[in-house]
């Protein structure tokens, strides 16, 4: 390792980043990477963690507000990891673990009275609770079997397009919808923080 | 409205309690549940009553947090005390070049004892003292264990190339060694400070 590789990472808090997002995504998305990919690229990726992420996932009360920032650099890292298309289903997994993760005994409660058209309704909520502004989850049309929903005024938020597919597609599966499908359209490699995501959804 | 209609709502409202209540769980206080104050159905009264739990629980855990904040302050200010009796109750003064005292005042237990052989040893070392004294004028308490500890004081210091001696011995504690037979042999004693101090000039002048 080269000196300069050994010295304290400045902190690389990205300023344009707004917003905020509960401090359970940083800790969970920490455990994430940890747990999904193999120990050489895990530890790659650590190491290349600012001062300021790696100081967020020690010590935060669950739900804190903590800046934006911290989560929009797990994803960056998250998309590097393998790049390719491997890189969207990395995401799409980031989404479906946190879901599987930050949860707790009223989260168990909320999956046993949801259906899968009341959660489509719901995802507002849901994404006021954890991520708050700026960005919206609007619902268009949410009908027994099928939905479209889009994210809007995320275009400081990349790589959320994946990774809220994943977590809505966790989250279908945990309220027993069947045969889920999640599409997505507005994001790619080579636009990962478009301003709108358009999404449908289906299931049986 | 049909029943199941009405059925539909009320699941829609329990779902957005329950999605409160995870942020609650999670933490987060500072939310409540929507209430429509006109209605008169049994869940905007449960409502009601769940806002002023969380109300109640975000009072509790702020009066909690402040007794923590006040813990931490008083474990911190206690901390802070204890450092500073450590360095006082382990004072090396250099009284002539290449010559060190360690005033001894109260009762000498193992982990006081282990401290000062420490900071006495690493004083030395910094000093290039040759000739350190061990002055016990106000140790209240000598027994068997006070003794070894300060025979493997001596033994150590004697390791680091240097001279060790025993002042201050009063007349009861001087009894108490006779007394209980205890062995301090091995280490110089002298009646005072000053004596010590003379005998180390004269003998290296």
């Amino acid at each position: 390792m080269s000196a300069s590789e050994t010295q304290e990472r400045p902190s690389n808090t990205d300023h344009r980043v707004r917003g905020t997002v509960r401090a359970y995504w940083i800790a969970q998305g920490g455990e994430f990477l940890r747990h999904h990919f193999e120990a050489e690229t895990r530890t790659r990726l650590e190491q290349a963690f600012s001062s300021d992420l790696n100081a967020a996932l020690t010590g935060r009360s669950m739900s804190d507000w903590i800046p934006r920032s911290h989560l929009v650099e797990l994803l960056e890292a998250t998309a590097k990891a393998r790049r390719g298309s491997e890189a969207f289903t990395d995401l799409v997994a980031f989404g479906e673990f946190i879901e599987q993760r930050a949860t707790n005994r009223f989260t168990d409660l909320l999956t046993k009275i949801l259906t899968p058209e009341l959660l489509l309704r719901k995802l507002p909520l849901f994404w006021r609770r954890d991520h708050g502004l700026p960005g919206a989850c609007v619902v268009d049309i949410s009908a027994p079997g099928s939905a479209r929903f889009h994210l809007e005024d995320v275009a400081d938020f990349p790589h959320i397009a994946p990774v809220w597919l994943g977590w809505v597609r966790a989250s279908l599966d945990a309220v027993h919808a069947r045969s889920v499908s999640v599409k997505q359209s507005g994001y790619g490699a080579t636009t990962p923080s478009p301003a709108r995501v358009e999404f449908e959804v289906s299931w049986s | 409205m049909t029943t199941n209609d009405e059925l539909e709502q009320v699941r829609e409202r329990v779902a957005e309690a329950l999605l409160l209540l995870s942020s609650v769980e999670f933490g987060d206080t500072s939310v409540q549940l929507r209430v429509d104050v006109k209605s008169r159905h049994p869940l905007e009264a449960a409502f009601n009553s769940i806002n002023e739990l969380i109300m109640a629980f975000a009072a509790e855990n702020e009066q909690s947090n402040a007794f923590r904040r006040e813990l931490e302050g008083h474990l911190e200010v206690i901390e802070k005390q204890r450092a500073a009796i450590q360095e006082l109750s382990t004072p090396i003064i250099e009284l002539w070049e290449g010559v060190l005292c360690l005033p001894v005042v109260g009762v000498l237990d193992t982990v006081r004892s282990t401290e000062m052989t420490g900071v006495l040893l690493q004083a030395i070392v910094d000093q290039k003292a040759r000739y350190a004294i061990i002055d016990i004028t106000g140790i209240e308490v000598m027994d068997t264990r006070t003794v070894d500890h300060f025979m493997r004081m001596a033994r150590a210091v004697r390791l680091l190339g240097a001279e060790c001696a025993l002042t201050g011995i009063n007349p009861h504690i001087a009894q108490t060694v006779v007394q209980m037979g205890l062995d301090l042999t091995d280490i110089v004693t002298h009646r005072s400070l000053r004596d010590a101090l003379s005998y180390y000039v004269s003998a290296h002048s």
